[in-house]
């Protein structure tokens, strides 16, 4: 954990379910014990949920008092870190109005970045560590940020569903700094507007904060539910850290990494590739939090190879999955094609029997015949059944191919006859699979608008600026990770960076 | 509206390289002090010439491989190099002595492994043994310490900055002086000699090479050196782990072998304040990019080169052992920092990594 001068909300934190609903319904084998109330900034210069902290205080609490009832735990931890004494403050005030100090109370943390992560607020209040690709239900323990808690409040006690937020508006190049409660949707450039423009030479335009934020392209976005903060940085908050020197191996990444890992290791594998071996070092336990970038004397871009070595790993998990899927989908054809062959070969059997057992029976009555009627009329039956037997052989073969004929898919592909019904069927449930596998990137970015995340202009206008991302730093870094791909596999590079930027935002 | 594309963090970036190789040249400023207090202008002379030597090799290597000299030199790591080499060569070595071993450091040792952050082993240990090797003579003969009080004692003009200059570029020795007269045993390599003798150490103390609690004048550039490396903890250049494992693997081996027998072994501290240990501790095991980087392969690497050199002092055939020892362990650092790795947030305790 490091800590950061500047100016100092917990939500965009990469941690497995994010909505309330799904934490609130940890199950029934779960029984929780604790209710921790994140009450830390996530990140610096963010002041929203202070703000929050301040004037809504006995909305939070009345939140915690909804939320303690419906999962039925036995206490509530509300963290605050130390430089904020008036939130701190105000909450035991509403605690005490409320009368619930038994089971609510509020406990100040230092205040080092990053103490807003979900994970890292309950090691810190409780002790406990929520496991790897874990939830904080298996801990007994349920984390809510102190927006949705007054949220709660809101929902619950007034009927007023989530259509505002506090966003803080700062950075060096913003006239004005202020909070502001603003509709969900409200757009960037008038908060921006309403703090008296930009001030001197504007470096970065960032919504969220300087260690997790992403950079947005221009300030006509809207402001979801979950934007915190718009950081507008000067170039002095922000330098252009310069090319990357190499790694000199001097370990104060894994001093600061507050998952423990070891990030040179880790950048070493995702520069070098070996995603096998990036995830030998626990790579999907990474937050993303930008300690290890921050403190680097090399000035390794190193959130930017965990995130490619994420996104490849990912990548290659779902081209391992199509792969299955298409293999599984071949056998599987090949398995009827053999099928309809066997069933096919078993009829025609069958009705050779049958034809077999029919000739037989009518060259016995010719025998018959002759001993009683003599040579002529032994000759003519002969030609008779010999007639007969052509004829029905013909029938039969007619209507064997009548039969296979609607089965036999190739059959029927080659002869140009319109497809039949069962061909059809096969076509529509080939259908979803293949356009499941193809459109990969459009659902996953379809997940975090589901989860309330930037939609329309801020994300659709941030792939693209991820999409000049590598270029621009290679051109600028030299020795840069291979993010850029060749202009060939430029819709597979595209879809990537989709994900990368789904990433960002969870 | 241009503005730079980049990932978070946006934060400016708190740490540089070239500053933290600043920082430890400053820190080498108390122990160059005492050094040139006690053993004359060659020490700084010898900085100077290996500066050179080590700046030009790293901007040759540097064009050589086809990329840009100046990021590569205004890292500072290779003035890092060159000052630590020539901190532990004797006082009035040779000129070119210090060119070979400085091309062998800079060169062989590190560009040849692909320049800073990627030598396995480090560059100025690596330098200075390949010296001792290859002139095991020249570089083991110092001068005794406060050489210029001695010199007086027989009435004789001391050693002159112009003294030494010309020494170091001609090898001729000012007039009167002999190189018995001027050269002494480091007090490591008297206890040597001594014990090999079957002297005991209350005989050996007699000698005017033994100081307080160390050698003589070596004990005071041992604590000039602590108080650089105690700045670079201050600094948080460093950390604690690597100095102080180091220095305790060795006192604790030192210590029980002093216990057994106070007469065969001499009293810890003198293991401490003799030859390199304290630089060694502060400055050289500490080389981020030949150390172990995680904190528990850190000490465990740190305390066994204590050890080591201990080893190599009582029972190995060169007086002093920091550099064999920095450079056995750099050999094991990749499987120490493969079997010391952290648990990590979230894996439970007895959850063992499978690597």
């Amino acid at each position: 954990m490091v800590r950061i001068d500047g100016p100092s909300c917990p939500h965009r934190w990469p941690s497995a379910p994010s909505r309330s609903a799904v934490a609130l319904n940890p199950g029934k084998d779960q029984p929780i014990e604790t209710l921790v109330i994140n009450g830390a900034e996530c990140e610096p210069y963010i002041t929203c949920d202070d703000l929050l902290m301040r004037e809504q205080a006995s909305d939070i609490i009345d939140g915690v008092r909804i939320m303690l009832h419906v999962i039925a735990a036995k206490k509530a931890v509300i963290g605050v870190e130390d430089n904020k004494p008036e939130a701190a403050q105000a909450l035991r005030a509403a605690i005490e109005s409320a009368a619930v100090g038994d089971r609510v109370e509020v406990a100040v943390i230092p205040t080092l970045y990053p103490s807003g992560g979900e994970k890292q607020l309950i090691r810190i209040l409780t002790g406990k560590e929520v496991p790897s690709h874990g939830i904080p239900a298996q801990v007994g323990i349920v984390c809510q940020n102190v927006g949705t808690t007054a949220a709660v409040a809101d929902a619950v006690l007034h009927g007023r569903p989530l259509i505002e937020r506090l966003v803080t508006v700062t950075g060096r190049a913003v006239a004005e700094p202020r909070n502001y409660r603003v509709p969900i949707g409200a757009l960037g450039e008038t908060l921006i507007a309403a703090s008296g423009g930009y001030r001197g030479e504007i470096a970065k335009l960032v919504s969220g904060g300087p260690m997790m934020g992403f950079r947005l392209e221009t300030d006509a976005v809207p402001i979801t539910k979950a934007t915190n903060c718009l950081l507008a940085l000067t170039t002095d908050e922000s330098p252009d850290p310069g090319p990357a020197l190499p790694c000199i191996r001097c370990g104060r990444c894994a001093e600061v990494c507050p998952a423990n890992l070891l990030p040179q290791q880790l950048y070493w594998h995702a520069r070098a590739k070996e995603l096998d071996k990036v995830q030998d070092f626990n790579l999907f336990d990474c937050i993303e939090c930008g300690c290890c970038a921050h403190v680097c004397p090399s000035h390794i871009p190193l959130v930017q190879y965990y995130r490619f070595a994420k996104t490849e790993s990912w990548a290659r998990e779902q081209e391992k999955r199509a792969a299955d899927h298409a293999r599984e989908r071949h056998a599987a054809r090949e398995a009827r094609l053999e099928r309809q062959e066997r069933e096919r070969k078993a009829k025609l059997r069958k009705k050779k029997e049958a034809v077999a057992g029919g000739a037989a029976a009518s060259a016995k009555a010719g025998k018959a015949g002759r001993s009683a009627q003599g040579a002529d009329a032994d000759k003519q039956a002969a030609i008779e059944a010999a007639r007969r037997r052509a004829a029905e052989k013909k029938a039969t073969v007619a209507k064997t191919e009548q039969a296979a004929q609607p089965q036999g898919s190739d059959t029927a592909a080659a002869s140009g006859l319109p497809p039949v019904d069962e061909r059809k069927g096969a076509v529509l449930a080939d259908d979803p699979a293949a356009s499941r596998a193809g459109s990969g990137a459009g659902q996953q970015r379809a997940e975090p608008q589901g989860a309330g995340q930037p939609v329309a202009e801020g994300s659709a206008a941030e792939p693209s600026a991820a999409g000049e991302k590598p270029a621009a730093e290679q051109a600028a870094v030299g020795e840069e990770p291979a993010v850029e791909r060749p202009a060939a596999e430029k819709p597979a590079a595209d879809r990537h960076l989709a994900r990368r930027e789904t990433a960002v935002q969870e | 509206m241009t503005m730079t594309i980049i990932s978070s963090p946006h934060s400016a970036r708190v740490n540089r390289v070239d500053q933290v190789m600043v920082q430890v040249c400053l820190a080498l400023i108390p122990g160059t002090a005492a050094l040139v207090w006690f053993f004359g202008w060659g020490v700084l002379i010898n900085m100077a010439l290996a500066t050179v030597f080590a700046v030009t090799a790293e901007a040759l290597v540097m064009k050589l491989r086809g990329r840009p000299a100046l990021p590569a030199i205004s890292d500072y790591s290779a003035v890092v190099t060159a000052l630590l080499f020539a901190l532990t060569i004797p006082p009035t070595l040779p000129w070119w002595m210090t060119l070979l071993g400085i091309l062998f450091a800079i060169v062989i040792v590190k560009q040849l492994y692909g320049g800073i952050g990627y030598n396995p082993f480090n560059p100025a240990m690596a330098g200075y043994v390949f010296l001792l090797i290859s002139y095991p003579v020249a570089t083991t003969s110092w001068l005794p310490p406060d050489v210029s009080a001695l010199l007086e004692a027989r009435d004789l003009s001391t050693l002159s900055f112009l003294d030494s200059v010309r020494l170091i570029f001609t090898g001729a020795l000012p007039e009167g002086l002999t190189w018995d007269a001027v050269s002494a045993a480091t007090p490591l390599d008297e206890l040597r000699t001594m014990l090999d003798q079957g002297k005991t150490i209350d005989m050996i103390r007699e000698s005017p090479l033994w100081g307080l609690f160390g050698g003589r004048g070596w004990e005071w550039v041992g604590a000039s050196f602590l108080l650089g490396g105690l700045y670079l903890l201050w600094r948080r250049v460093i950390t604690w782990h690597i100095p102080v494992a180091f220095l305790g693997g060795l006192l604790a081996v030192a210590a029980a072998f002093w216990l057994v027998d106070p007469q065969g072994y001499p009293f810890p501290t003198f293991h401490l304040f003799s030859g390199g240990a304290i630089l060694g501790a502060f400055f050289i095991a500490t080389d981020p990019v030949s150390a172990c980087t995680t904190r528990r392969g850190q000490l465990i690497y740190a305390a066994l080169i204590g050890v080591t050199i201990f080893v190599i002092r009582t029972w190995g055939g060169y007086p002093d052992a920091v550099a064999f020892a920095v450079l056995l362990l750099n050999i094991a650092v990749p499987m120490i920092d493969q079997y010391s790795q952290p648990r990590v947030f979230g894996h439970g305790r007895g959850e063992r990594k499978k690597a």
